[in-house]
């Protein structure tokens, strides 16, 4: 469980809708403070459209959004249920508050 | 010509034209921030072909075999240039046998995985044609090594500037050679190449993964526990067993094996 993990960030802003490589880096920035290099985006993009994670729509000129597919959906729950459970844990044992 | 655009042409074609625009225009709103970030996914997309945007599965499985053929031939220079210039007296017998053995299993991984040219008159005549096209300059120069060595009976008595520079051209040609033998079969076009099989790929790739991380343990282990720790060893094992890895990490995502987001 990588929280940190491109691939991860990356279906994470794509569960709001479809985005475009540019857009999916600003929210990413947005999430976590720091964007993505172009190699390490574009090489995460690639590997989740490999698997049959994210599916592209129709290019808008150089720009071509992608989305999450039924599939990518799921992995992406099942991976953050089980971030969630650790961080519960991990939580719990230190005292604090998950809020 | 900008530097984002010359790293950009470097991403192998498919993927470059997939995504080229996209990661030029990101590279070139963060600036040279981003050089070396794209240059190591140029070098992350070129060793993991299952990545590449495909049309279909046996597009995927000729690029992979032909990615499996450079790593390969990449293994047999480093092998090779480890037996060579590893001088000392309790390498020798380890080094004939490592060769031998190494030579057979990398032949057949190779012969197994690699793409090959459709059983047409056409497509056997184009390749032998490209191949000669391609070899022509590193057969010359090292022909002209060998020739030079027997006409003027290099000897351990010749000065050492003259056996460096012989040394020097006979591995150029060598690592030229290489190079270029990885071209050959991407040079045709796809209609004259058949993709093998996946079964006839996966095995192929396991065999050179086997003979690469056979050979960078027996280098590597050589290299740390012989008459004392050995460099050009400790460095030519790992960079084997590194290889032996990416070869094993391809037959693994073929296998579908990858659908974590951790690969």
């Amino acid at each position: 469980v990588q929280v940190n993990d491109s691939q991860t960030l990356v279906l994470c802003v794509l569960a709001g809708g479809p985005l475009h490589g540019y857009a999916i880096n600003a929210a990413i920035e947005e999430l976590t403070g720091e964007r993505l290099g172009p190699g390490s985006l574009y090489g995460a993009l690639a590997r989740l459209e490999a698997k049959g994670l994210v599916e592209a729509l129709p290019g808008e000129g150089r720009q071509r959004p992608v989305r999450l597919s039924p599939g990518g959906r799921e992995v992406l729950e099942r991976e953050l249920q089980s971030m969630a459970r650790v961080a519960a844990v991990g939580l719990r044992q230190l005292g604090a508050n998950p809020a | 010509v900008s530097v984002v655009r010359v790293l950009v042409g470097l991403y192998p074609a498919p993927f470059r034209e997939r995504w080229g625009p996209q990661i030029e225009a990101e590279a070139e709103a963060t600036g040279r921030r981003s050089w070396v970030n794209l240059a190591m996914g140029v070098v992350d997309a070129w060793l993991h072909p299952a990545i590449w945007p495909v049309r279909s599965r046996s597009q995927q499985h000729r690029w992979v075999g032909q990615v499996g053929v450079a790593l390969g031939i990449a293994g047999w220079f480093v092998v090779y240039l480890e037996a060579e210039l590893d001088d000392r007296a309790s390498a020798a017998g380890f080094r004939a046998g490592l060769v031998n053995g190494f030579a057979l299993l990398l032949a057949l991984g190779l012969f197994l995985a690699a793409p090959r040219p459709r059983m047409t008159w056409e497509a056997t005549v184009t390749m032998l044609r490209c191949s000669a096209r391609l070899l022509m300059g590193p057969a010359t120069v090292g022909a002209g090594v060998v020739a030079a060595v027997s006409c003027t009976g290099l000897s351990e008595t010749s000065p050492s500037w003259l056996k460096l520079l012989v040394l020097g051209c006979w591995w150029t040609s060598l690592g030229w050679a290489s190079v270029q033998a990885c071209r050959i079969l991407p040079g045709l076009d796809a209609q004259m190449v058949a993709e093998p099989t996946p079964a006839r790929l996966r095995v192929g790739l396991g065999c050179l993964a086997a003979a690469l991380s056979a050979a960078g343990t027996m280098i590597l282990g050589s290299g740390v526990t012989g008459s004392g720790w050995d460099l050009l060893s400790t460095v030519g094992g790992v960079a084997l067993i590194g290889l032996a890895c990416l070869l094993a990490s391809m037959v693994h995502s073929l296998r579908g094996g990858w659908i974590g987001l951790n690969c």
